[in-house]
C-alpha cells in the first residue's frame, strides 16, 4: 500500500516548519491521479487535519499515538512525504520513502536511503542554513517548484507499473 | 571504575531528530535521558530501554514561550548541576545558551556542524 503522509503544518509546531510544506492541493491532486490509475493508497495524518483533506477519495488513517504511527508506516510499501518525521520513520524501518525537499537540504536531514525530490532553489536562498530557517525564507517558494507529475512519475518508477 | 564519566542526554527535538539520535546512542552507555514528552514517546516507540526523565523545552520557541524556555533551561541546568555534576552532558541541539551557563560543560553542536549531516553531528558530539 502506498501511504501519503503530507506532514503539513499542524497546531503546536514551530510556524517556520510550514515552509517545508507541499501545498495541500498538490497532495489531493496526487491522490486523484493515483485513483484514476487504480493505485491503491491511503493518507496517514493527524485527526485534526481531516478537514484539510476532506475531499480526498482515499482511506485515511489517523494514528492514535506515536507508537501506532510507527506501526502504520511499517505496514506501507511506499511512503510519500516531505522532509519530516514520517520520512525518518520510514527510513528507520527500511520502508521505501519518496521525500520532497524544498528549503531544507537533503545533505543535512536525509541519510541516503530516501528517494529525494528536491524543488529548485527559489530566489530567497539560503532558505535554511542547516540550523534554522533564515529571515529570507519568509518568501520561500522552493516547494512550489515540485510538480505533481514529478512526484507521480517517481511513484511509478518505484512501484513498477503493476497496480498495488 | 569509580567516578567514571557517564553520559546524560538532553533530547527535545522532533520525531526525525529523536530517531537519528537513537540510532547513534542505542549502543552507548547512557546513564539518563532528559526528554520532552514527544521525544520520550518516540523513544518508547523505538523500544528504547534507557532511563528517561521528562523535561519541558521546545525548539524554535517564539514570543513568551522564549522566556518560558529560558526558565526551563535554567531549571534543567540546576538539576544537572546538583545531581549530575561530573557526568558528560550532551544537548543534541545548536542552542547557544547551554555554553553560556557556567560550572557545567554542556556539550552541544557548534555552529560549524550546520553543514554536516545531522546524524554525523550527533555522532561527533556523543564521542
Amino acid at each position: 500500500m502506498i501511504s501519503i503522509c503530507p506532514a503539513v503544518f499542524s497546531k503546536g509546531s514551530t510556524k517556520d516548519l510550514a515552509r517545508r510544506d507541499w501545498h495541500i492541493d498538490n497532495w489531493l491532486e496526487l491522490s486523484n491521479i493515483l485513483n484514476k490509475n487504480n493505485y491503491l493508497h491511503n493518507f496517514i495524518l493527524p485527526k485534526d487535519q481531516d478537514d484539510l483533506f476532506i475531499s480526498a477519495k482515499a482511506s485515511k488513517i489517523f494514528p492514535r499515538d506515536i507508537k501506532n504511527l510507527f506501526e502504520e508506516i511499517k505496514k506501507s510499501s511506499l511512503v510519500v512525504t516531505q522532509d519530516s518525521g514520517y520520512m525518518h520513520i520510514a527510513r528507520y524501518y527500511d520502508v521505501k520513502v519518496i521525500a520532497l525537499f524544498g528549503p531544507t537540504k537533503p545533505l543535512n536531514f536525509a541519510l541516503g536511503k530516501e528517494i529525494i525530490i528536491k524543488g529548485q532553489d527559489c530566489s530567497s536562498i539560503p532558505c535554511h542554513d542547516g540550523i534554522a530557517f533564515t529571515k529570507k525564507s519568509k518568501k520561500c517558494l522552493c516547494m512550489e517548484n515540485i510538480s505533481v507529475d514529478d512526484v507521480y512519475l517517481n511513484i511509478l518508477n518505484n512501484i513498477g507499473q503493476t497496480n498495488v | 571504575m569509580i567516578n567514571s564519566k557517564k553520559t546524560i542526554l538532553l533530547l527535545y527535538g522532533g520525531i526525525g531528530d529523536t530517531i537519528m539520535a537513537y540510532e547513534q546512542f542505542k549502543n552507548l552507555d547512557i546513564k539518563l535521558i532528559l526528554a520532552t514528552n514527544s521525544a520520550k514517546e518516540v523513544l518508547l516507540a523505538l523500544d528504547c530501554n534507557k532511563p528517561i526523565n521528562n523535561i519541558v523545552l521546545s525548539i524554535g520557541a517564539s514570543g513568551l514561550y522564549k522566556y518560558r524556555n529560558v526558565y526551563e533551561m535554567i531549571k534543567i541546568y540546576f538539576y544537572l548541576l546538583v545531581r549530575h555534576r561530573g557526568d558528560k552532558i550532551v544537548a543534541l541541539s545548536f542552542m547557544k545558551l547551554w555554553s553560556a551557563l557556567p560550572f557545567l560543560n554542556i556539550n552541544h553542536f557548534p555552529n560549524s556542524y550546520k553543514d554536516l549531516p545531522r546524524s554525523e553531528a550527533i555522532r561527533r558530539v556523543l564521542q
